[in-house]
């Protein structure tokens, strides 16, 4: 028998208790509360947004600071990727840790809302009148304002002036112009066009100014109108003008590869000007989305932030949180923040004195305002349709499906309990 | 949890190819096998001996590790029966209602569209990536037998990926595999293989070919090393034997080393089975199941409809589908015929022999098993925004992706190693006196608690997550490092208790009754007698206990909710949904988290292998 060493225990005894030692105190570390109990002054609050690119995130650490010096509190924001937003907000519901302010996307307000983790905004006092009725609309939920974004927004086709002129194709207007220039457009080593299509609300909403433009509904997915609108999509992927990548992209990737010159044109929203605009040598331009024949306007999906104040224990730090986005949707507020992200504030009369300032914005300035709430007509069943377009998207650009059985199921998807 | 199997330590140091491997013994010796139900445990017990009154006082060692078994592996699977007829929603957790679903649930789920495409799936995932790791890991297993120089420090090397975090391989290799960036298809083109290069993630059929490729070359370096083993132990006066009846290789192979490998063969698949069925990390980092949910197993629809969805009721379900999976697999483990005992005349202590040539050729090898680590580091030292392509060589290295890791990541990477040292110690804990009572007593029900220890690996982590998640926020467990720490073990705990019991039943009986005659107390004879006399072990299994707490991925992504406690695997995930044009400083972070993976492969070539070795001699 091969015996082991003998060797002294004390040594790894000492190693084991030092270990346990460092977790106990470490534990324990945590275990204090942050800030201001119930009773106490409140000093700081937290904030969760999905403004996870350093350049947006730090202009909003900005402007929620300035708001929090205004309400006497320190902001301590956290963003999470678009993406995981709704699961982290539902997990933080489930667990009671929700922030004291928090973001959503206009269309996934009412959906929280039904959850009960929100609290209306009408008893902070804060005054609502004047908002664009689009937006207003998608932060009401059975009567009540629960949300108030401080600019709207929605999206367009950016493209290349260069790569554009050197190919000698105009900025296509049409769904036959769209595919004959991203054809030309394409080369080697660069695609003609580009879009988020992959499997999150992302997806959903880059679809949608096809779907609607085409005279499809999301109440009705199985038409040929929605069809088309997807064979459009296929159809750019198919023949090579758009990269399969597609599947995977984030806005934010659709935006790299425009600003890398790796693909001529984009759909995207105005909140990237800041970036393309810090890009010197990239000369761009924005039209509106290609319709699908010449005389159509264009239907785009209403984008837009609403801020929130959830519930949570502390009725002081609630009161904190709702100065801070009744700060946020100031004028004053609103102008900044929409020359920052080059959106357009969402009270009409500052709207108008925006769109003075800044005449350049005016294919956004019009998009927005005609732009359509994606809640309009489903209201808190919206998700379930946004999950089922986003599938029958993916399944079609993969090929295991066509357009037409990829809706079919996708209707069936988005009515199913 | 990990996705990954315990660790079959198998290192050389030398070139004069020690036999220093675990794996088979402990086969053998029913670590991993019935053996420890079926063989003579009861007998070695000399201590507890016909002392009917001490029995309380035994038990007393095994208590808390079976209490914590039952806590971490028991509630949770009936926790999930029950979850499962019941329907959750968003609100269920705060208002304590979840009302009674009946088979609701399961209607949903257990559809032909919804249902078959995450079967299909995760049969042709699993099969797939068996079948690769298991051929490629024996051809490099029969390789590295031969004696050559450098071959144990090239075999100790190829460990590696397997040490590797899981998000941390994924991560490279999901940038690795970017079809239009990509460096795969820079060589599939570069090659004129393909013109427009391989949908590698964006396919249908390829986005699986790739899970399946990134998970069977995570996978080589377990079965290499265990089917080093294996090998090792077959006499070679068979091979001389063969030889003189000339038999050629092939007849050598098909007659000598494929039946004689068989049992080591048969722990290999099966365990490979549990452990591929409940994979999530590999998959939720590279595809995170798409495009078109072409990658979506039972494990990530189990994840995605508790955790994303907030469907813990239809997370249950398909949860107790893999459960029914990966029991039937164990099961057919635990029926299989015992091993035959083979240990004929001593161990073998030399293979054939191969010259510089091997060395070459496995210098190659190791170059093409180690080439996403060099890309992960070249990538990490690129600077920002060439990284999207990356060139082959960081001949300009530039820091600033560190810069911003450490900013970003220096609060995970803290956490982390509070978690992993305390996951270590709490495993060790509870492991040392449970592995103690159950090596040297002769308690009644000692097979039933190993038994019992052999079932958690079969258990997925997503169901341990599901249950816990609920618990933890009735508890106000989410979002702390003690809670990280408590799930974190279900992984180190019962590794450390069939490691630690693998080795003490090689103390000899007449120490301890020394001891005993001395007057010494149980507690004494465990703390100065056994412990001391088990050193190495217990090295062995903190290192690897750390490591699992380190590299876990499930938990940290269930079990907080808010950034206060967050591991840097986490981190390391998050930055894969955000969009970052920072790819170096993903690479940098992903270069941090692989850190103690490669210490401990250093500490491996020491204490381990001895560790193991003496374990494992007889």
């Amino acid at each position: 028998m091969n015996s082991p060493a003998y060797r002294p225990t004390r040594r790894i005894v000492t190693r084991l208790a030092g270990a346990v030692a460092l977790v106990l105190a470490a534990a324990a570390c945590t275990g204090e509360t942050r800030d201001g109990s119930a009773t106490g002054k409140i000093t700081s609050i937290t904030v969760l947004d999905y403004y996870v690119e350093r350049s947006e995130h730090d202009q909003w650490d900005q402007v929620l600071a300035s708001c929090g010096r205004t309400a006497g509190v320190k902001v301590e924001q956290t963003s999470v990727p678009p993406a995981s937003l709704i699961p982290t907000v539902l997990r933080r519901a489930s667990s009671r840790t929700l922030p004291d302010l928090l973001m959503l996307d206009n269309a996934d307000l009412q959906e929280i809302a039904r959850t009960d983790a929100l609290t209306p905004l009408d008893r902070y006092g804060i005054d609502t009148g004047g908002f664009l009725e689009g937006i207003l609309s998608a932060g009401t939920y059975k009567g009540e304002v629960y949300g108030l974004a401080p600019y709207v927004s929605t999206v367009a086709l950016f493209y290349n002036k260069d790569m554009l002129a050197e190919a000698g194709v105009a900025v296509p207007g049409t769904w036959d112009e769209l595919k004959a220039a991203a054809a030309r457009l394409t080369r080697p080593g660069r695609y003609g066009m580009a879009v988020d299509a992959n499997a999150t609300f992302e997806g959903t909403w880059q679809f949608l100014p096809f779907l609607w433009s085409n005279g499809g509904d999301e109440k009705k997915l199985d038409s040929p109108q929605a069809a088309q609108a997807l064979r459009l999509w296929v159809d750019l992927v198919n023949s090579g003008s758009m990269s399969k990548s597609v599947l995977n992209w984030t806005q934010a990737d659709v935006h790299d590869q425009f600003a890398a010159g790796r693909t001529a044109m984009m759909i995207n929203g105005p909140w990237r000007v800041p970036a393309l605009e810090a890009d010197k040598d990239l000369r761009w331009g924005v039209a509106p989305i290609p319709v699908p024949r010449a005389g159509l306007t264009p239907v785009a999906p209403l984008g837009g932030e609403v801020w929130t104040v959830p519930r949570s224990a502390s009725k002081a730090r609630q009161k904190k949180a709702a100065e801070v986005l009744g700060c946020l949707n100031s004028a004053s507020s609103m102008l900044t923040l929409a020359g920052q992200h080059h959106t357009v504030p969402s009270r009409a009369a500052v709207a108008a004195r925006h769109a003075e300032q800044d005449p350049s914005m005016a294919v956004f300035v019009k998009g927005a305002e005609a732009a359509r709430a994606r809640t309009r007509e489903l209201g808190v069943r919206w998700p379930k349709a946004a999950t089922a377009i986003y599938t029958a998207v993916q399944s079609a650009l993969t090929g295991r499906q066509t357009p037409e059985e990829a809706l079919r199921q996708a209707q069936q998807a988005a009515t199913r309990d | 949890m990990t996705d990954r199997p315990s660790p079959m330590p198998w290192t050389g140091t030398g070139d004069d190819a020690v036999v220093d491997t675990a794996g088979p013994d402990m086969v053998d010796r029913g670590v991993v096998g019935r053996g420890v139900v079926g063989r003579g445990v009861v007998g070695r017990g000399v201590v507890g001996r016909g002392r009917a009154s001490g029995r309380p006082a035994q038990w007393g060692f095994v208590l808390p590790a079976a209490a914590y078994l039952l806590l971490f592996f028991g509630y949770p699977l009936v926790k999930n029966v029950v979850m499962s007829f019941q329907q959750y929603t968003t609100t269920t957790f705060s208002t304590g209602a979840a009302p009674f679903a009946g088979l609701r649930n399961y209607a949903t789920i257990l559809t032909p569209d919804l249902f078959s495409g995450a079967l299909v799936n995760t049969f042709l995932f699993t099969t797939g990536s068996l079948l690769g790791q298991f051929v490629l890991g024996l051809a490099l297993a029969l390789f590295f037998q031969r004696r050559f120089p450098l071959g144990g420090v090239l075999r100790s090397l190829l460990l590696l990926p397997w040490l590797l975090p899981l998000v941390v391989s994924g991560t490279t290799w999901r940038w690795m595999l970017d079809p239009d960036t990509g460096v795969v298809n820079t060589v599939v083109r570069g090659l004129h293989l393909s013109s427009s290069g391989v949908p590698w993630l964006t396919g249908t059929p390829q986005a699986l070919v790739s899970v399946i490729l990134v998970n069977v070359w995570i996978g080589i370096p377990f079965n290499t090393a265990i089917l080093y083993g294996g090998l090792q132990n077959i006499p070679p006066h068979l091979y001389e034997a063969a030889k003189l009846d000339g038999a050629g290789p092939v007849n050598a192979f098909r007659h000598i080393t494929w039946p004689l490998l068989r049992p080591v063969v048969n722990v290999v698949l099966v365990l490979g089975v549990a452990y591929t069925v409940k994979s999530l990390d590999v998959i939720l980092t590279v595809t995170g199941g798409g495009p078109a949910g072409s990658t979506e197993t039972l494990a990530t629809q189990a994840y995605k409809s508790s955790f994303e969805q907030f469907e813990f009721g239809r997370g249950a379900v398909l949860g107790n589908v893999l459960i029914l999976v990966s029991f039937a697999f164990a099961l057919l483990y635990l029926r299989r015929p015992p091993c035959p005992d083979r240990r004929t005349g001593g161990r073998v202590k030399r293979g054939p022999a191969g010259g510089p040539v091997s060395t070459v050729i496995g210098i190659v090898l190791l170059a093409v098993m180690l080439f996403p680590v060099y890309w992960m580091v070249n990538a990490s030292l690129q600077p920002v925004g060439n990284t999207l392509r990356g060139d082959w060589f960081p001949l300009h290295p530039d820091f600033s992706g560190y810069t911003i890791a450490l900013r970003d990541q220096v609060g995970a990477l803290v956490t982390s190693l509070v978690v992993a040292l305390g996951s270590m110690a709490l495993s060790l804990g509870l492991a040392a006196p449970a592995a103690h009572a159950l090596a040297l007593f002769s308690l009644r029900g000692t097979d039933l608690v190993l038994l019992g220890v052999l079932v958690t690996q079969a258990v997925p982590g997503i169901v341990v997550a599901d249950a816990l998640y609920g618990a933890y926020t009735d508890l106000g467990l989410l979002n702390s490092h003690a809670g990280l720490i408590l799930a974190d073990s279900t992984a180190g705990v019962p590794f450390a208790i069939l490691i630690l019991h693998a080795f003490m039943r090689t103390i000899p009986p007449e120490v301890i009754e020394a001891a005993r005659v001395d007057g010494a107390g149980r507690l004494r004879v465990f703390g100065s007698v056994v412990l001391p006399l088990s050193t190495n072990a217990l090295i062995t299994a903190a290192v690897f206990t750390f490591l699992f707490a380190w590299s876990d991925l499930l938990f940290a992504l269930t079990l907080t909710t808010t950034p206060t406690v967050r591991p840097v695997t986490l981190g390391v995930y998050q930055y894969l949904g955000a969009h970052t044009d920072h790819w170096n400083a993903v690479m940098a972070t992903t270069v941090m988290t692989s850190v103690p993976a490669v210490v401990l492969l250093v500490i491996a070539q020491r204490h381990v292998t001895a560790g193991a070795t003496r374990g494992a001699v007889r």
